[in-house]
């Protein structure tokens, strides 16, 4: 111990179980957010992975539906050639050939030599017209190995690779692979010359739009059908939002095991404060003694985020597996992730570290001894400036949120500032303003509780400053507790409410263009109804704005056309007249607003560009008002044909059904036609709604448990030690007569007294951020009670369950060696 | 005894304490001088003004007037910090009268500590250390911690650790205070070893006249000020000590 390192770890090595304690909550926190961060990466990996494995490299399929018997031919290929930001285009035939040893006819693909074609039916080695590639069972039935010969369509061709074999029901589809040039020959057709492939792999630069392209693809050749390669919708947006909540749970770990080390080494430099102190006198510099807590804070952090890290690599394979199954989400990757893990680590190291730097300063601070003496009284300077600020930033916050309220645009800024604010003001005057509110309760604490825990709760008030990072520790999980569990349960709330709002129907099939849709509505509703399973069909169109007059003014409106007969056939809308070409049916709150009742006509018309005024069309008979019109202020005919103007497209389609399952596997085939459309079921929406909320709720309540017991052990560890550092006190309360079990009380009541303020202010600081929260998005609050008492019960029990035994061991001490117990 | 250098001169020395009741004048004119190695005892009763002057010899302190003097070297900023942690690491050793031992550092370490503190290389820290438990009999319980030590054993680790930097002055507050009488004997017999060894300068507070025959000469403190001064030749000279304290006192001891 020759140096300043080796003082600093010797006064380590002899505060063994904080050392310890923090080492853990680190090592905990750090494997947990590795845990997630790598999932998380593996999760997307894998998503892009199952693309890659269904698609290879390429962004379209283009080809004619197999029933069609249609092949691509020259001026086709042409065409496509020719699309812009054409990166490659590979081609493929699909056929049958006949294996001579086999007599038979085998699934036959001949590809283009390039990486298209490889990636996509996972070839390593380049294939000439010599070449042939099997499955694995195919060359085994053949009792063929790499290198061999065999005769195709009496051509012998190499086998120079062989593949896994492929079985998406249970039974495995034999395949060879050659040569494009060979496929067309052995193709059974009397036009080989013309064709020039059954499907075009297509490959484009990054930024094109895919939905785009195949848009134009169609509308060039309607009988086509294209494939666009990307992942599964609701799999794309779930992973999305799945990683935000995750990365955001990471956060908060992190925040939270950094209160609790800076709690924990609080108690580490209140227990070496007189040794510090000492070596002060003797002439230390407050540097010398800052560099100290510095040495013991970055061995604790750099061996608890390393342990961190091999305890994650170590659990990897049984966390990820029962991370799946908690999520539902399927990782094929299971390899553990070193860079990620590695960004991960270092990033929770600096964080931790700069939590770190506050107990640093304090220990710099120090003053040698005798001063340290004369000062333990003087902190009132630091009191009041800490109650100003603190006043000022809740007045801030407050005005903020009454700014938000009354400035919609820049509201969310506003909010979350405000919640911000309110929130560190609460913690900066709380420890102020915390004993004034004790000290006023306490002659009815007295009464209630017994002259014990009024000494016990008198003994606190005074060290509710000392202790503010235990409060603030207990209060942020509580917070966290409160704040995410409402916001979790009001997401969900909000999210039925809206899928309500979505399915007016059970099935809804809309356009992904949006305002760029060129789907022919009338086109698309006859092809659908041909479908077997739907019995109704309407539609909504995107909206545009028309104008109507209003005594001697012309007004605009939004309005959306709609099969209004479809409409009404599904009792979507009110009864209709009989010619419904000049019905409109509008708002309430438009019919307020223009005085309008069903029966009313209004004159209504469109913006001419040409005359820059609003030219009237039509007079139109209000057929219905609704309460609310999803899409502006009015529904118009689909077939009022005035009203199609540039803008209007294809928005969305209402389908009922008798059998929702058969319909949503019929409707799936409009998908090669449109490509462009995304089918959605009231069922299946709130099924994958439901497992979202789950998958986030189950994610939420791992780590609040994790947390919950590292905040526990952290926050007793303290508490025990404040005990400790007390027997004096308790002695000499003995030796004026309050028996054991008096002291016992003492002890449980001081515990139980920092918990519920911390847990009272927690729940206080959640509910104001959820509330500010909310604001944003003004909807109603939806509290988790349940978890909320849960959190809290369970630490009060726990308290129970550790301090209760704990006290009767102090308070059966000997009360004279307590008393000559020196208690630095 | 015969004057060396002087080591440390005080002149004029003032504190006054304000608070919003009163104004305390806790020393008051207060000029003497420290030669090298000699021991003066500095004695009086509770609010003398001892406590208060070690305090400001320490640096722990500033006056409110005066000036302190360190080998010839007069400075007003030696109170300020960093220089008055700076004067204490090199001027100063202190020995308290409550030992104030690291708890969590062994008796080897307590006494390496000031050295460590100033980036002696390890080679030079370990002879020195050795050396120093030799002289005070302590090699047997070089890795003991303080509670494991009896006062008398503790009092040693401190003024180990206070000489071994071979500071210019060395501070001791009530060294015996919490002691015996047969375990004092013997600490003041070690502190006057050093003393004599060193040629070490030395400051004692303390109340107790026993003590004070010890040091070469006694200055008398009396609310704040320096009444009366004595040298002493030894153990014979209590009496003298004792009719001296009376008299300031007023009263029989």
């Amino acid at each position: 111990m020759k140096s300043i390192y080796g003082v600093a770890l010797r006064l380590f090595k002899a505060n063994k179980f904080i050392v310890f304690s923090s080492f853990f909550s680190i090592a905990i926190a750090v494997c947990l957010i590795i845990t997630i961060v790598t999932f998380s990466s593996n999760a997307k990996q894998t998503v892009h992975d199952e693309v890659k494995k269904l698609y290879g490299d390429m962004d379209l399929s283009i080809g004619f539906d197999v029933t069609k018997d249609k092949m691509i031919d020259a001026d086709l290929f042409d065409y496509l050639n020719s699309l812009q930001n054409v990166k490659k285009l590979s081609r493929v035939i699909i056929t049958s050939s006949e294996v001579d040893q086999l007599n038979g006819d085998i699934y036959t693909v001949g590809i283009e030599n390039d990486f298209l074609a490889k990636s996509r039916y996972n070839l390593s080695l380049d294939i000439n017209d010599d070449s042939v590639v099997m499955n694995k069972s195919l060359a085994e039935a053949l009792n063929l190995k790499i290198g061999q010969k065999i005769l195709i369509e009496k051509r012998p061709l190499t086998l120079i690779e062989t593949l896994d074999d492929l079985s998406e029901t249970g039974i495995v589809v034999d395949r060879l692979i050659i040569s494009r040039k060979n496929a067309i020959q052995f193709m059974d057709s009397q036009n080989k010359n013309e064709i020039e492939a059954t499907y075009v792999m297509a490959k484009f630069s990054e930024d094109e739009d895919m939905l785009k392209v195949s848009n134009s693809i169609i509308k060039h050749q309607p009988d086509l059908r294209v494939d666009i390669a990307e992942e599964d919708d609701f799999l794309k947006s779930n992973l999305y939002s799945l990683n935000i909540f995750l990365l955001v749970l990471s956060a908060i770990v992190l925040m939270v095991t950094g209160l609790l080390i800076v709690s924990n080494f609080d108690l580490l430099i209140y227990k070496n404060k007189n040794q510090l102190a000492i070596m002060r006198s003797i002439g230390a510099t407050s540097k010398q003694v800052a560099i100290i807590t510095f040495i013991q804070s970055s061995i604790l952090n750099l061996t608890g985020v390393i342990s961190g890290f091999f305890l994650a690599w170590l659990s990897q394979q049984f966390i990820h597996k029962w991370l799946e199954k908690l999520l539902s989400f399927q990782v094929i990757n299971e390899d553990f992730n070193f860079r990620i893990a590695f960004i991960a680590m270092i990033f929770s190291l600096i964080s931790i570290q700069l939590f770190l730097i506050i107990p640093m300063s304090k220990t710099a601070k120090i003053l040698p001894l005798k001063i340290i003496q004369e000062n333990e009284e003087l902190d009132f300077k630091g009191k009041k400036n800490q109650k100003k600020i603190g006043q000022i930033l809740i007045v801030a916050g407050i005005l903020m949120m009454v700014f938000g309220t009354f400035f919609p645009k820049e509201n969310i800024i506003l909010f979350l500032s405000s919640s911000v604010l309110t929130l560190i003001g609460i913690f900066l005057i709380f420890p102020v303003y915390l004993p004034i509110v004790m000290t006023a309760l306490l002659p009815f604490l007295h009464k209630l509780l017994g002259k014990e825990s009024y000494i016990a709760i008198k003994n606190v008030i005074p060290q509710v400053r000392k202790n503010t990072f235990v409060i603030l520790t207990i209060s942020t999980l509580m917070m966290i507790a409160v704040f995410g569990s409402v916001a979790l349960k009001t997401i969900q709330s909000n999210e039925l409410n809206s899928l309500k709002n979505d399915f007016p129907v059970a099935i809804v099939i809309k356009s992904r263009l949006l305002n760029e849709s060129s789907i022919n509505y009338l086109e698309l509703k006859a092809t659908t109804m041909d479908l077997p399973s739907i019995s109704g069909i309407s539609a909504i169109s995107t909206t545009s704005t028309a104008e109507f007059r209003k005594g001697d003014t012309t007004l605009s409106f939004n309005y959306a056309l709609a099969d209004l007969e479809g409409l009404e056939k599904q009792n979507l809308i009110p009864q209709q007249p009989n010619n419904i070409e000049n019905t409109m049916i509008i708002s309430a709150e438009f019919a307020k607003r223009n005085e309008l009742k069903v029966g009313s006509k209004i004159d209504i018309g469109l913006y001419s560009v040409v005359e820059q005024k609003s030219v009237l069309k039509q007079t139109a008979v209000i057929s219905g008002i609704m309460d609310n019109i999803k899409y502006g202020d009015a529904y118009l005919d689909w077939d009022n044909q005035e009203f199609h103007s540039e803008f209007t497209a294809f928005s969305q389609m209402y389908i009922t059904s008798p059998n929702q399952e058969k319909a949503l596997s019929e409707l799936e085939t409009l998908k090669r036609k449109y490509p462009e459309i995304r089918i959605h079921s009231y069922e299946e929406s709130l099924k994958e709604s439901l497992k979202m909320f789950y998958q986030r709720w189950s994610i939420y309540i791992l780590v609040l448990t994790a947390m919950v017991i590292l905040v526990m052990a952290g926050v007793f560890n303290t508490l025990v030690n404040n005990i400790y550092s007390k027997r004096k006190e308790f002695a000499v309360l003995r030796a004026m007569g309050i028996p054991s079990h008096g002291i016992s009380k003492i002890i449980i009541t001081q515990v139980i007294t920092y918990l519920i303020i911390g847990l009272l202010i927690g729940a206080f600081a959640g509910i104001v951020l959820a509330f500010s929260v909310s604001r944003i998005d003004p909807t109603p609050l939806a509290i988790n009670y349940t978890v909320i008492f849960t959190v809290g019960i369970s630490m009060l029990i726990m308290s129970c369950i550790i301090f209760i035994p704990f006290s009767k061991k102090i308070s059966k001490q000997n009360v004279s060696e307590e008393l000559s117990r020196d208690n630095k | 005894m015969k004057r060396n250098e002087i080591v440390l001169e005080v002149e004029n020395l003032n504190k006054t304490y304000l608070t919003p009741e009163s104004t305390v004048q806790a020393l008051k004119d207060v000029s003497f001088k420290l030669f090298k190695g000699e021991m003066i005892a500095v004695m009086g009763t509770s609010g003398s003004g001892k406590s208060t002057l070690l305090n400001i010899l320490g640096a722990l302190d500033n006056p409110s007037s005066g000036s302190v003097i360190i080998n010839g070297v007069r400075s007003k900023e030696m109170f300020i910090e960093p220089n008055a942690t700076d004067y204490r690491r090199n001027n100063i050793g202190f020995i308290f009268q409550s030992f104030n031992l690291l708890k969590d550092l062994s008796v080897e370490e307590n006494i390496a500590l000031p050295l460590i503190l100033k980036n002696e290389k390890n080679s030079d820290i370990n002879f020195k250390v050795s050396n120093i438990l030799q002289l005070m009999g302590l090699s047997k319980w070089k890795n003991h911690r303080p509670v494991q030590l009896s006062g008398g054993q503790q009092q040693r680790v401190a003024i180990g650790r206070a000489i071994i930097t071979h500071p210019p002055i060395v501070l001791a507050d009530e060294l015996t205070g919490n002691l015996d009488f047969n375990t004092s004997a013997e600490i003041l017999n070690v502190l006057v070893d050093m003393k004599n060894r060193f040629n070490q300068s030395i400051v004692l507070v303390t109340h107790d006249p026993l003590v004070a025959t010890y040091a070469d000469r006694v200055l008398f403190f009396h609310d704040g000020k320096m009444i009366n001064e004595y040298s002493c030749t030894g153990v014979n000279d209590i009496d003298a000590i004792m009719n001296k304290f009376q008299g300031i006192l007023g009263k029989k001891l």
